[in-house]
């Protein structure tokens, strides 16, 4: 079976030349946790949008299962912006039928049973929750589906303790086996102790990828203060 | 999948257009009903003022409808495709052409529904207007009536001739500019995204650079038409409607290409330029 | 006995530590099944990987059985339970004497002292 996601030699460089991914080598294997971390502008929301096949590459390229960026790549990967991306108008039903009919992995029943947890109506229309609210619903959306590929952009940044407790477990008690979670965050603390698995980059480069106990072992150190070390600004 | 696009692209999109319509056909009721007051014939100018207001705030409401939809779905196409919610439309397993096709199919079909709406409410206006004056005894009325028992005389005309292929030719000419007119706004947009930081501006500019390429292909190629129009053909026919027809038929096939060339732009600059912010 | 893990130490260590505490207090009872990893590792907030390693090692010491239809039980070794019990407490205990070392108690000083608390409490 191919990798689930093999990163070669990719280069993103954004108008005006910034150059945002570095000629990067990345393999996303199956079955983990990984967290990708780095500093704010370190590249990861790019390469985020990469494997989303929201942007093209510069130079190199992305494989999610041997295949590029595309139609089924998308089917596979479930993907949580930074952005709330629903259509205000839509009631939350409504949506419920939308990921029904695109996301063959996606399960309703899964999603309506944790709707109902938080006690967020399906009648409500999506412009009249909360912001902290439509966070949730959206995560929630993400987590119901069977990806094999689940992709968390800053997923905990600027939430307060109990919701960021919500999303952890969330994200836990959701992915399934045999797929990978991938976590983007520049705070690592919070989320060190689920983490399989970590890559560290910096501008535009993987600085470095281990498991989260071979650094332990071989650092003296936690991930956290490892993180720190090697951001140390 | 793309039945499923335009399932839920329907499903989020008729209400506005229908309210609209509603709106439209309601002022063309009441504007044709105003033909049945007794207030043309009267002494105080302040009636039959209110009278021509009201066929006013009708007019406006046909204009307000048309240019009112096209925005809104102007505003739609941009807010799905380059906005936050970009994040999910263009995630979803569906390719850039689905995507594109969905909102082309859509943008296209209302643009005809919006035309059939407005033929409907200038035929409740008109229908109502008629049966109206048919009761009515006033002088305007009888002149209203004689010009229309006319009509059919007017058709008999030799200068007439080629009448039905120029109304064919118009119809035609509506079909296409659904289709055309709908790119034009799709385009705009779209290559106004590749400004990125004056993404509505860029759409402005865009909008008035491809109406000067579809003005100016045009001229290019109406210009040798014309040529021959007036050297072979002009002293040949009793009737202009020819030449009419001629002058729709080529002009609506320009822009019928423009239009195809505009779809694949687009479709390339989703597929490869595509930069949500 | 909530889930209260830092960084500093490993986590599955520190797992293991709540996991043995809760059986021991009753928590999970002799014979019932427990929580499955995905659960548990959900309420504590942690990789579902790092939960079945302090599981299996629960298991290795024999706190807890692996049942044919997936899940585990408490085991209904009482003795055994008793057993981590006392071990638990010699450990405590002895951290205890360890610091109060430190601080120049000897073992007498330290029982006295022990003594006249329980007499204050009372």
């Amino acid at each position: 079976m191919n990798e689930l996601v093999e990163v070669n030699n990719l280069t993103k460089v954004y108008e005006k030349k910034k150059l945002a991914l570095d000629h990067m080598n990345l393999t996303i294997p199956r079955g983990r946790i990984i967290g990708l971390l780095g500093p704010n502008g370190s590249g990861k929301t790019t390469l985020i949008k990469l494997i989303n096949g929201l942007l093209e590459p510069t130079e190199g390229e992305i494989l999610v299962n041997g295949r590029r960026p595309g139609p089924e790549s998308k089917a596979c990967v479930s993907y949580l912006p930074e952005r709330t991306y629903f259509q205000g108008s839509m009631k939350v039903s409504e949506l419920i039928s939308y990921f029904t009919d695109f996301y063959q992995d996606f399960s309703p029943e899964r999603a309506r049973q944790m709707l109902a947890n938080l006690k967020i109506s399906e009648d409500a229309r999506l412009k009249t929750l909360s912001k902290g609210t439509k966070e949730k619903v959206q995560l929630i959306m993400v987590m119901s589906r069977q990806a094999q590929l689940y992709i968390l952009d800053e997923p905990i940044a600027g939430v307060d303790p109990a919701a960021r407790d919500y999303i952890l477990k969330t994200i836990i008690s959701n992915y399934s086996e045999m797929s990978t979670v991938l976590i983007s965050t520049h705070l690592i603390t919070d989320i060190a102790q689920v983490l399989d698995e970590v890559v560290f980059i910096r501008d535009g480069r993987v600085v470095l990828q281990d498991t989260v106990e071979h650094i332990r072992e071989t650092r003296g150190k936690s991930v956290d203060a490892f993180f720190r070390e090697v951001f140390a600004c | 999948m793309l039945g499923k696009l335009l399932k839920h692209e329907w499903r989020a999109v008729w209400k506005v257009p229908v309210l609209l319509y509603g709106v439209l056909l309601l002022t063309g009721l009441i504007a044709g009903l105003t033909f049945s007051m007794p207030i043309w014939d009267s002494d105080w100018v302040g009636l039959p003022m209110s009278g021509v207001m009201l066929i006013l705030m009708f007019y406006f409401a046909l204009i307000g409808v048309s240019v009112g939809i096209t925005i809104y779905f102007a505003v739609r196409y941009y807010k799905s495709m380059f906005t936050d919610e970009g994040y999910l439309t263009h995630t979803l397993p569906v390719s850039a052409r689905e995507l594109l096709l969905n909102k082309v199919i859509t943008m296209g079909a209302w643009n005809l529904i919006t035309m059939a709406a407005i033929v409907l409410a200038l035929i409740v206006f008109g229908g109502t207007a008629l049966l109206a004056l048919k009761s009515g005894l006033g002088e305007f009325s009888r002149e209203v009536f004689k010009a229309f028992s006319e009509l059919p005389e007017l058709l008999d005309e030799p200068y007439m001739e080629g009448f039905e292929g120029f109304c064919a030719s118009i119809i035609w000419m509506m079909l296409a500019t659904a289709f055309s007119g709908t790119m034009m706004l799709i385009g705009s947009i779209t290559l106004g995204q590749m400004v990125r930081k004056h993404r509505i501006l860029g759409s402005i500019g865009a909008y008035f650079g491809i109406q000067a390429i579809t003005q100016t292909i045009n001229t290019v190629v109406i210009m040798p038409f014309m040529f021959t129009v007036f050297e072979d053909w002009w002293w040949d026919v009793d009737s202009p409607f020819y030449i009419f027809t001629g002058f729709y038929v080529v002009m609506s096939l320009v822009t019928l290409a423009v239009a195809v060339g505009l779809y694949f732009l687009c479709e390339y600059l989703i597929r490869k330029k595509l930069e949500l912010e | 006995m909530a889930w209260k893990l830092d960084s500093d130490r490993p986590i599955y260590a520190q797992i293991l530590e709540v996991m043995q505490l809760r059986i021991i207090a009753g928590v999970y009872r002799s014979g019932e099944k427990i929580p499955s990893v995905r659960e548990l590792a959900a309420e504590a907030g942690v990789n579902p990987n790092t939960m079945q390693k302090a599981l299996a090692e629960l298991e290795k010491e024999g706190l807890v059985m692996a049942q044919r239809t997936s899940g585990r039980i408490v085991t209904e070794d009482m003795e055994m339970i008793k057993q981590t019990r006392e071990q638990l407490a010699r450990e405590q205990v002895q951290e205890f004497i360890d610091k109060m070392e430190k601080l120049g108690f000897n073992k007498k000083e330290v029982v006295a002292l022990l003594e006249q608390m329980e007499v204050k409490d009372e």
